[in-house]
């Protein structure tokens, strides 16, 4: 271990309330790329907005602090144009799943080689606790005027069908457990999405702490067996089923840990190569753009289908 | 298609033409596989059936119509066909989609 | 003089863009300038669509009518345009649409409908396809009825092929008689038959058998035209549209990044730079760069916030960065535009204007984006926004939009419209040697310590390294000079008043006469005041206007933001009389220039119709101004 977790704290002040499970993502992130090694100058951290989107401040790496919904639009923008940068998203589920469903989406289907860390607290924090998308329909909430009338969404089914190719879900309070997945998100070609489930004391007085801790359990400790990698695509259709039935566990027992994984799909970096050859080595960020201030393309030598002998 | 086309043993009434969805004055046999004018006529002219179940081209008013209707459009003398005959490089020449 | 202008018309799908395109570089190579307008519904195939081709021995920049040939094959063009021919030009129809009535054309608009039938009714006449030739003849056009049925067969007999593009035969045997009689020699025909659809030889035949069908028929008719060539004969020159040249100026700009959702008219400049994703480097400087490809990304995205962010992702990780949309679009990118500017992130944004309101007219053009694009953002949000009135601006432009978001690490508006977007014109070879790529503060080393992405510098611009090549902070909240988050007033104050130093540096950077043109002299009958595409029809109109006695002078606005405040005052102060042609209803442009100037314009020359503007609507409406002293024309030619 060549640097210390400490190394990754920011001088900044945390402003998050006292037992906000942002801490143990944010601890758990330390702790995850001390081991890994990472190098904070090629290493980003984007986030959109909401109490868990100042994370980029608190962490002493590359920091993106976006807009509401919009940081996985712009974390692919950064892993487009440098495919050799480690960049991870870490947002709320309002950001993710609410405002911003449609990114979450589309970045499964390109697969590209980013880590989502959803911070899942069920609730908008910072607008006093208004439901999020993970919240039950007719939970209410101290915060809540009236009992939420409309559906929690699953992020992990949600993750699954649009293509992730890295699913897992993990508890804000258990550190090292969350450690863990993270470091295998990021060593993971393609698409990582981690549910990490966190109460939010203030706003969150239904799911509380002790509410999930009488109801997660780890799937590799009781289920041993458990067995959702996809190694090869014909295997895609059984372990696809064993991923959504198990995504599908929800209520008295809630299951923690690598939900389903598949490292059949090529990543958005290898699918551009493939039609952009190149673009590894000289990737949009750093390739050439001029010589001198001279202009490297001539168009009457490129587009020549435009071009007319008179 | 001249409006008083009469139902004559020629392409225009046969049931193996397909007009040509943007000049419909020829159109493509599906039988001889060719293209062939509106009046030019053969010895294996057929009429049109309308089958349940089915879609049909009505040339006069350029829209797709169901069985329903054809039978209905048939009674009052359009010009029906089980579909039209686009050009196969149609996408060629829609601005917007070349390229 | 060589001033000739040719429309062919016909079902979209229905072989239009192949005949224009094919007919485009028959003139070109025959040595004339050429400038073709598409007009087109929204719609895949079937609904009435239309090429209007300039040819000028001088420049071609603008459409007109009437025009001199028309090529009309189906019934619905027939009527569409049968007031479209000059009197003693040709109309190209199909005899055998001679019986077929107005109201038996189920595609064409009702309203339109029953316009011709009334016009037809009070010359007495009826409502076929015969009594619009017969209203024709009377207007003085010259027919000539091309029997399709035979043309059609004859393609397909004789180029032994069981199945033919019958559209495309049919639009050449159309075209190739208009070019005939205007007295392009077929060999031209031939030769663009075969640039058109290089490499495709099972295309090429069938169309050269259609073309010389043509020639036939106009020979044993009027007889052959004679017509000389022009003057760019020998030339190597370009036909492109202004979907291609913009992505040409952003490709020879060092774009690396492109974005973008599928819009109309945006999309296509996209598709065309896709198309040329890897591009070859100039041989000079292969050695030098140590590379002899290079990569364009052009990446679709789900939707247009997911388009302008990812493209400020990329620019913040040191990509040359764009994305393209049209108004519907960018409304979308709103958000964004404000986070760029806060982050400082470089990144272009084109806009294909087109009509609205809402969806209002997809494929139709206009200038009603203009005020949205200066105001976009929320809170207190800037950008440059640059404005093309031709193609070979809106590729110079598309390159100094590149560099001047790097320069002043902005976003940058470049505005263009659907008539650019739609339009085809001959190019002369671009100068590389005026071309310079700037990026600004730009590094990708960082040796000094920590680094501060927004540093307080004396012109509000901060050294910049991209993502990934110096540990830093991007904030969308406001922030200390390393990037946290923070509300203090006086950090506040002193991040405002940065972005308002780099204001300054925008100021003095772009100088006045990128700013704007001026065409004529100050002493004109008339100063008109634009932009954009209006450009094209404004000065074919000082031509014919100067011809008449009318002095006019012409103010061609480049940039909004920022605005040529002198020259504009300066053009009022002048002129004698003042007239500000705006392509929407609000007179948009008369606004933007009093916010600017104080300056009220007397005089406005409307368009909403979102067709192209052309040349006689600005002839006819100057006139309107200086004799009867009107405040407000409104101008809708063009079916």
């Amino acid at each position: 271990m060549a640097r210390s977790w400490l190394e990754y704290r920011s001088p900044a002040w945390v402003q998050w309330c006292p037992g906000c499970g942002n801490y143990g993502i944010l601890t758990a992130a330390f702790k995850a790329f001390a081991e890994l090694d990472l190098d904070p100058a090629k290493t980003v951290v984007v986030s959109g907005i909401g109490c868990s989107s100042r994370i980029p401040y608190y962490i002493n790496v590359t920091g993106v602090h976006t807009i509401h919904g919009r940081p996985i639009p712009v974390a692919t923008g950064i892993k487009l144009a440098n495919p050799h940068l480690t960049v991870l998203v870490m947002s709320g589920d309002g950001d993710l799943l609410g405002i911003g469903a449609a990114h979450f989406v589309a970045l499964g289907r390109r697969n590209a080689d980013i880590t989502v860390v959803m911070h899942d607290n069920a609730v908008y924090g910072l607008t006093k606790g208004q439901a999020g998308p993970t919240l039950p329909a007719w939970v209410q909430t101290k915060a809540l005027r009236a009992p939420n009338i409309q559906d929690a969404l699953n992020p992990l089914l949600l993750a699954i069908a649009s293509g992730y190719t890295f699913v897992a879900r993990a508890y804000a309070y258990h550190v090292d457990k969350l450690k863990d997945i993270i470091k295998e998100a990021i060593k993971h070609r393609g698409a990582a999405f981690i549910d990490v489930l966190q109460p939010c004391p203030t706003y969150n007085n239904v799911m509380t702490q002790q509410w999930y801790e009488q109801r997660i359990y780890y799937i590799d400790e009781q289920e041993p067996d458990y067995d959702a990698t996809i190694k090869s695509p014909e295997e895609r259709s059984e372990k696809v089923a064993r991923a959504i039935a198990k995504a599908m566990e929800w209520g008295d027992r809630i299951p923690l840990g690598i939900i389903y994984r598949d490292l059949t799909k090529e990543p958005f970096d290898a699918r551009i190569e493939k039609i952009m050859p190149g673009y590894l080595e000289h990737p949009p960020a750093t390739r050439p753009v001029h010589y001198e201030g001279k202009p490297l393309v001539d168009p009457f030598k490129v587009f020549t289908d435009r071009v007319v002998q008179a | 298609m001249p409006e008083n086309m009469e139902r004559e043993r020629r392409c225009a009434t046969c049931r193996w033409w397909r007009p040509h969805f943007h000049y419909p004055i020829v159109g493509y046999c599906t039988l001889w596989g060719k293209i062939t004018s509106e009046d030019d006529s053969c010895d294996r002219w057929e009429p049109l059936k309308v089958k349940e179940g089915r879609f049909y081209w009505c040339n006069s008013c350029r829209r797709r119509v169901s069985w329903e209707e054809a039978l209905e459009y048939l009674k009052r003398g359009e010009a029906l066909y089980e579909s039209a005959y686009v050009d196969p490089d149609v996408r060629e020449e829609i601005v917007g989609a070349s390229e | 003089m060589v001033d000739l202008a040719l429309l062919i018309g016909g079902p979209q799908g229905g072989g239009i863009e192949s005949a224009g395109q094919i007919g485009v570089r028959a003139l070109v190579m025959k040595g004339y300038d050429i400038f073709g307008v598409r007009e087109y519904h929204s719609n895949i195939i079937g609904a009435h669509s239309y090429f209007n081709i300039r040819i000028r021995d001088t420049v071609a920049r603008s459409p007109r009518l009437p025009v001199d040939a028309v090529v009309a094959l189906d019934a619905e063009s027939v009527f569409t345009h049968m007031d479209d021919v000059r009197e003693g030009g040709i109309f190209v129809y199909d005899t055998s649409t001679l019986k077929t009535r107005v109201d038996r054309i189920a595609p064409m608009p009702g309203p339109l409908k029953e316009r011709v039938k009334a016009k037809l009714s009070q010359h007495g006449l009826g409502d076929t396809v015969a009594d619009a030739v017969k209203y024709l003849e009377s207007r003085g056009a010259k027919l000539l009825g091309i029997d399709l049925k035979a043309a059609i067969k004859e393609v397909a007999e004789k180029s032994g092929r069981s199945v033919v593009s019958v559209a495309r035969a049919a639009n050449v045997v159309g075209l190739s008689a208009a070019l005939a009689f205007l007295g392009v020699e077929k060999e031209y025909v031939h030769r663009a038959i075969e640039a058109y659809f290089a490499g495709k030889t099972r295309v090429i035949e069938p169309n050269k058998i259609a073309a010389d069908i043509a020639y036939d028929y106009v020979e044993e008719s009027y007889g052959l035209g004679n017509l000389p060539d022009g003057p760019h004969k020998g030339k190597v020159r370009m036909v492109a549209s202004g979907n291609d040249v913009v992505a040409m100026g952003k490709v020879v700009g060092g774009l690396t990044v492109q974005t973008y959702y599928p819009i109309t008219p945006a999309a296509d400049e996209a598709l065309y730079m896709e198309g040329h994703r890897l591009v070859e480097v100039r041989e000079e400087l292969a050695e030098k760069v140590g590379l002899e490809k290079l990569g364009v990304a052009v990446i679709q995205t789900e939707d247009e916030i997911s388009a302008i962010n990812m493209a400020i992702g990329a620019a913040l990780a040191g990509a040359r960065s764009a994305t393209t949309t049209s108004g519907p679009g960018f409304a979308l990118m709103n958000e964004a535009i404000s986070m760029a500017y806060i982050m400082e992130a470089p990144v272009v944004i084109t806009i294909w204007q087109r009509a609205g309101p809402s969806t209002g007219m997809a494929t139709r053009t206009g200038q009603q984006d203009l005020l949205h694009a200066m105001f976009a953002g929320h809170g207190d949000a800037v950008k440059i926004v640059v404005a093309s009135g031709d193609h070979e601006e809106a590729f110079y432009d598309a390159i100094k939009a590149l560099n001047w978001a790097e320069k002043f690490q902005i976003p940058v508006v470049h505005l263009v419209d659907k008539t650019l977007a739609a339009s085809t014109k001959s190019l002369d070879r671009f100068d590389l040697d005026s071309i310079t790529i700037d990026r600004g503060k730009l590094s990708y080393e960082w040796s000094g310590g920590e680094y501060l992405r927004y540093k307080l510098t004396e012109d509000g611009i901060s050294p910049r390294v991209p993502v990934g090549f110096a540990k830093q902070l991007n904030s969308s909240l406001e922030h200390t000079e390393y990037g946290y988050a923070i509300e203090d007033p006086e950090v506040r104050n002193a991040m405002v008043e940065k972005r308002l130093k780099k204001l300054d540096a925008i100021e003095r950077g772009i100088p006045e006469d990128e700013r704007v043109k001026v065409y004529g002299s100050s002493d004109a009958d008339i100063t008109i005041i634009s932009w954009g595409t209006v450009k094209g029809p404004v000065l074919d109109a000082m031509e014919k206007l100067e011809d008449e006695g009318i002095k006019v002078r012409y103010v061609h606005i480049k940039t909004f933001i920022p605005f040529p405040v002198r020259t504009i005052d300066e053009a009022f102060k002048s002129a004698s009389r003042v007239a500000v042609v705006d392509y929407n209803m609000l007179a948009q442009t008369s606004l933007a220039i009093r916010m600017f100037t104080g300056h009220k314009a007397p005089h406005v020359i409307q368009k909403f119709t979102g067709r192209a503007l052309q040349e006689q609507e600005i002839v006819r409406a100057v006139k309107e101004i200086l004799e009867n002293n009107v405040e407000r024309v409104v101008v809708s030619d063009g079916a």
